[in-house]
């Protein structure tokens, strides 16, 4: 990425049928998920039976009835592959699981206001608004009117599973001058059949196999958001 | 015939295919395929030989006719981290194995002094035979001894086989074409009793005679690699002699090994010089900095990759050495 | 298909700490009011309460962005260091080109049971910010806590070990 981020990470969520209540630091040391040590200097925020949620080493896991979390805001990423492949490819391998995605964000800072602006402008042109977009760009700067947030969206789709890339641009609410942009790109996958999901070994399995690809794709797409600097300030 | 596999620089196509290629032959056109490791650092591209190679027969160590052998290169191959660029070690051999199955091709047994191939290689030309040389009945007991210790067990993490040290498989081969022959070493060591490594081969009354007038030399010159009685019993005298560097964690050849090897022939050769080269991809001021305040020491893991190509003349066998700019003469391959 | 399912929230939304509470006939009504003026937005809005995570309530982060990362392998180990043979992941290469020796006190605590010959693990090189906003150069190992042999990987290698040895056919 030809901007160095501010601040950003990766999760992995897992969208199937989960028990909170067995998840707890300890419960993942005793299965050798996390180390004792790590288990001891967890910090629980919630404990509920239907929403757990902590920081475990690196990992901030969160677990409700139907979906799973982990994410991490430090290198390598593959650490996380390697959490699920383990927690869901060979300890809770009967878990039935129907979709995955794989998130990359980050914040980066483009410098002033003006450059956020004028990129916001590239991506969500207010000519195309008219009276109202007049409007808007004639109001007082301070209320910062124009885009707040942008998906785009690529389809596919093969014999075991389907998905889509969403990436979602918006203004970054974490970096100081309103002159940060927030880009989050969700490799979301799921089953063709789910009525066939026997477990999570399958879509495991094919997470394991997508992971790093998705990250390095997920980068080149922020890439092409961070370009547009260079376009707005030459 | 083709022995092993590299790939060619840039790391794209197997070097061997690549060499052929440059100088008109057809992978079609190679009759004999030599496997001497199972581990993926040195047969790297072998199943695109394999299957490019349609007419080529493909010989293997008799281990392969081993169900735990072959259990351990599945196990270790197999494509088995599906988070990682690395294999664990016998993804090739793995792959070569399947294609054999799947095509239906048989291969060819090596164990001990046995013919691989005879037969003329032009229609007026001389007779060629290749015949391997090891590894003996004693070796392969060996080999498969050690091997059966390492198969992971249940629930163990997943690692890389790590690469041998001693090669007990390695497949020595000679190959005679009319009056003339060649030693080929691969990985040959001498761990002394009788029946095993060179010993094994020298004391064996099966193998094919006559002294070779070219040796690739075993195990990269190292000592462990030598036996006396090889060049003074198969090898002419000033037999041209060739090595490929090896740079792990200890250099090979060593000094002493040059000097071993340059008193034996003055006509002995490497494929490159041994150079402890940094690595030269370019990298941030700010990477490089961390790299040099982290590691003791950081090196190219790839040889640098020469050529020395021998050929015989017809009608009389006249060597012609030639070697590209990365080969050098063997007492200029230490730094 | 739904981007809300495994999306993660976004930059700065307010999330609720618990799930919503089951919706009353009276709650229904005002959110299908709300659905039908704000489809657009409805589609594509990640719910907050679907977050997985609680801003507020969450410690400060630490961030590690990777200017440079490898892939290594063990292959050897000695009294004080241990050498490993690295693909350049940042460079998207396939092939191990560099071969490092490392300091075993480089290695964590947590990590050295996880040290031994054939190990993979990660070797990154980056700017370290902390929640307090300083940021420094940081190098570091990080072994993979990779999945293990499991009955099926040992089971399915012995199957096909058995089936292979049957079915090659040798030349005699």
């Amino acid at each position: 990425m030809r901007i160095e981020p501010e601040l950003g990470g990766v999760s992995i969520v897992l969208v199937g049928s989960f028990n909170p209540s067995i998840f707890s630091p300890f419960w993942l040391a005793k299965q050798e998920l996390v180390t004792v040590q790590e288990a001891d200097a967890a910090s629980v925020i919630v404990i509920h039976p239907e929403f757990v949620q902590f920081e475990i080493g690196l990992f901030i896991i969160s677990v409700e009835p139907h979906k799973f979390s982990v994410e991490c805001t430090r290198a390598p990423w593959i650490s996380l592959a390697d959490f699920v492949s383990r927690t869901f490819g060979e300890t809770l391998v009967h878990t039935p699981l129907r979709q995955f995605g794989i998130n990359r964000n980050v914040h980066f800072g483009v410098g002033t206001e003006q450059a956020r602006n004028r990129i916001g402008r590239l991506l969500a042109p207010i000519e195309l608004w008219g009276d109202w977009g007049k409007e808007i760009d004639t109001s007082d700067p301070n209320l910062r009117g124009g885009m707040v947030s942008l998906t785009m969206q690529q389809k596919w789709s093969d014999t075991d599973f389907k998905g889509a890339i969403n990436t979602t641009v918006q203004p970054s609410s974490r970096i100081t001058g309103n002159s940060g942009i927030y880009v989050q790109v969700n490799d979301h996958v799921e089953s063709v059949n789910p009525s066939a999901v026997d477990g999570a070994f399958s879509i495991v399995s094919f997470l394991a196999s997508r992971f790093e690809g998705s990250i390095d794709k997920s980068e080149i797409i922020i890439d092409q958001v961070m370009a547009l600097k260079d376009q707005v300030t030459k | 015939m083709i022995v092993d596999s590299c790939l060619s620089p840039g790391g794209k196509r197997p070097a061997a295919l690549e060499y052929l290629e440059s100088i008109g032959v057809a992978p079609t056109q190679v009759v004999l395929i030599v496997v001497t490791h199972w581990h993926d650092d040195h047969i790297r591209g072998l199943a695109t030989i394999v299957r490019e190679c349609t007419s080529a027969r493909v010989c293997l160590s008799s281990a392969f006719r081993n169900e735990e052998f072959n259990n351990f290169v599945l196990a270790f191959g197999s494509r088995r981290i599906k988070t990682s660029s690395l294999t664990l070690g016998a993804d090739e051999m793995g792959d070569v194995l399947e294609q054999l199955l799947s095509s239906g091709r048989r291969p060819v047994m090596c164990l001990g002094s046995r013919r691989l191939l005879n037969q003329k290689t032009l229609p007026n030309g001389p007779l060629c035979e290749i015949w391997s040389l090891s590894p003996s009945d004693a070796q392969l007991s060996k080999a498969l001894g050690s091997i059966a210790k390492q198969i992971p067990g249940l629930l163990e993490a997943k690692r890389r086989a790590p690469d041998p040290d001693h090669n007990d498989l390695s497949i020595a081969a000679w190959v005679s074409f009319g009056e003339s022959a060649l030693l080929l070493g691969a990985d040959l060591e001498e761990p002394g009793p009788l029946d095993l490594g060179w010993s094994a081969v020298i004391n064996d009354r099966e193998r094919p005679q006559g002294r070779a007038a070219l040796f690739k030399i075993s195990h990269h010159g190292s000592r462990n690699g030598h036996h006396d009685l090889v060049w003074k019993d198969m090898l002419i005298s000033d037999a041209v002699a060739v090595l490929t560097p090896y740079n792990k964690n200890v250099g090979l050849p060593t000094e002493s090994d040059v000097q071993r090897i340059t008193t034996l022939t003055s006509r002995a050769f490497s494929t490159s010089k041994l150079l402890p080269n940094r690595f030269r991809r370019s990298r941030s001021n700010a990477v490089q900095k961390t790299v040099d305040e982290t590691v003791v020491r950081i090196t190219s893991a790839q040889p640098r990759s020469g050529h020395v190509r021998v050929r015989f003349r017809p009608p009389d066998g006249t060597i012609e050495i030639a070697m590209d700019a990365t080969a050098c003469r063997l007492r200029n391959v230490l730094p | 298909m739904r981007t809300v399912a495994t999306g993660s929230r976004p930059a700065g939304a307010p999330v609720d700490v618990l799930p919503r509470p089951a919706p009353t006939a009276e709650t229904k009504s005002k959110e299908q009011n709300f659905a039908a003026t704000t489809a657009a937005e409805q589609k594509y809005e990640l719910k907050p309460n679907l977050g997985p995570s609680v801003l507020k309530l969450r410690s400060p982060q630490s961030f590690l962005h990777a200017l440079q990362e490898w892939e290594g392998y063990v292959t050897s180990i000695g009294d004080q260091t241990f050498t490993a043979r690295l693909i350049d992941k940042t460079a998207k290469s396939h092939i191990e080109e560099e071969t490092a020796e490392f300091l075993l006190d480089d290695v964590s605590d947590s990590d050295r049971r996880l040290l031994r010959e054939g190990s993979i693990f990660r070797w990154v090189i980056g700017y370290l910010k902390d929640a307090g906003g300083s940021k420094r150069r940081v190098s570091e190992i990080v072994f993979r806590r990779l999945p293990a042999w499991t009955r099926h990987d040992l089971l399915s290698a012995r199957a096909r070990a058995t089936e292979i040895t049957k079915g090659l056919a040798w030349e005699e």
